[in-house]
């Protein structure tokens, strides 16, 4: 492989970054090259010291895709960025999925917990459609004591996602610290 | 030597190169695999994070031979990392040179 055809896969892997960082990036390396080639290292030798592409795609990606996610707060950045890290290695997969898979089940079923009491005045009316107007005060104090403390339940849920979400960024940024692609 | 182990080091040699002297990226770059064999490659990625965290910071300067080029300059933010990291690194080996000693010797 030449510097361009380096230069080239380089550019085609990160075409997801943004062109000013992706312009940056290629910048530094033609800048590798141009020195390497005036110390009178030829194309080829260069291509080698400097490694596979792929894996130094896939290290500056994991890093944009976690900046993404920090900046601008969302579920599928948030996913884009586990998915990058855990291409790094394989020891990744085992240490990303497994506690983030672990607690999200956690979150989910506790957030599924909190719209249920919620709507449970909902399943009142349900219960007189099917059971007429039996023990119908203590049904009707009970499900509003429910919808109380889902919506406060909810409200905490809200919260303890946003924490979630900052936590788990922290945690994907100490992968990427200790865990990289190498040679 | 161990890929992931050799990665967290490299941060820290990373760091003590440039704190004795600025650097541009093919310097460090041969400053480095002159003792530890790393893809040259992988400084980049590296080098762009650090500058994120500023930790480092960037200046282009022109050269006598050929075009400018971008140096990596140590911060104060960046110095104070540093320390942590070679005190971190120091107890560890220690822990382990004990552990090598008593068992080998």
């Amino acid at each position: 492989m030449n510097k361009n055809e380096f230069l080239n896969q380089l550019e085609f892997l990160l075409e997801d970054v943004h062109e000013s960082d992706r312009n940056e990036i290629l910048y530094d390396f033609l800048e590798h090259f141009d020195i390497g080639l005036a110390n009178g290292k030829s194309e080829e030798e260069l291509v080698l010291e400097l490694g596979d592409p792929k894996v130094i795609a896939k290290d500056l990606l994991a890093d944009y895709r976690v900046t993404k996610a920090e900046k601008d707060k969302s579920i599928g950045n948030m996913y884009k960025a586990i998915l990058a890290t855990f291409s790094l290695s394989f020891f990744n997969i085992v240490f990303i999925v497994g506690p983030v898979i672990g607690i999200f089940g956690v979150y989910l079923a506790l957030c599924i917990t909190s719209v249920v009491l919620t709507i449970s005045p909902l399943l009142l009316i349900l219960n007189v459609m099917f059971n007429g107007f039996a023990n119908i005060e203590l049904n009707f104090f009970a499900s509003i004591m429910l919808c109380g403390l889902g919506i406060l339940m909810s409200i905490g849920m809200i919260h303890i996602g946003k924490f979630l979400y900052n936590v788990t960024l922290r945690y994907i940024k100490f992968n990427i610290r200790t865990i990289k692609g190498g040679k | 030597m161990n890929v992931q182990f050799k990665k967290g080091v490299l941060e820290l040699c990373v760091l003590v190169l440039i704190s004795k002297k600025d650097q541009y990226g093919y310097e460090l770059a041969q400053n480095i695999s002159r003792k530890i064999e790393v893809a040259d490659g992988t400084l980049y990625p590296l080098l762009r994070r650090l500058t994120k965290e500023q930790y480092l910071s960037t200046y282009l300067a022109e050269s006598s031979e050929g075009p400018a080029r971008k140096y990596y300059a140590l911060t104060d933010h960046g110095k104070a990392y540093m320390n942590l990291l070679v005190e971190e690194w120091n107890q560890f080996s220690n822990a382990v040179n004990d552990f090598i000693e008593e068992v080998l010797n």
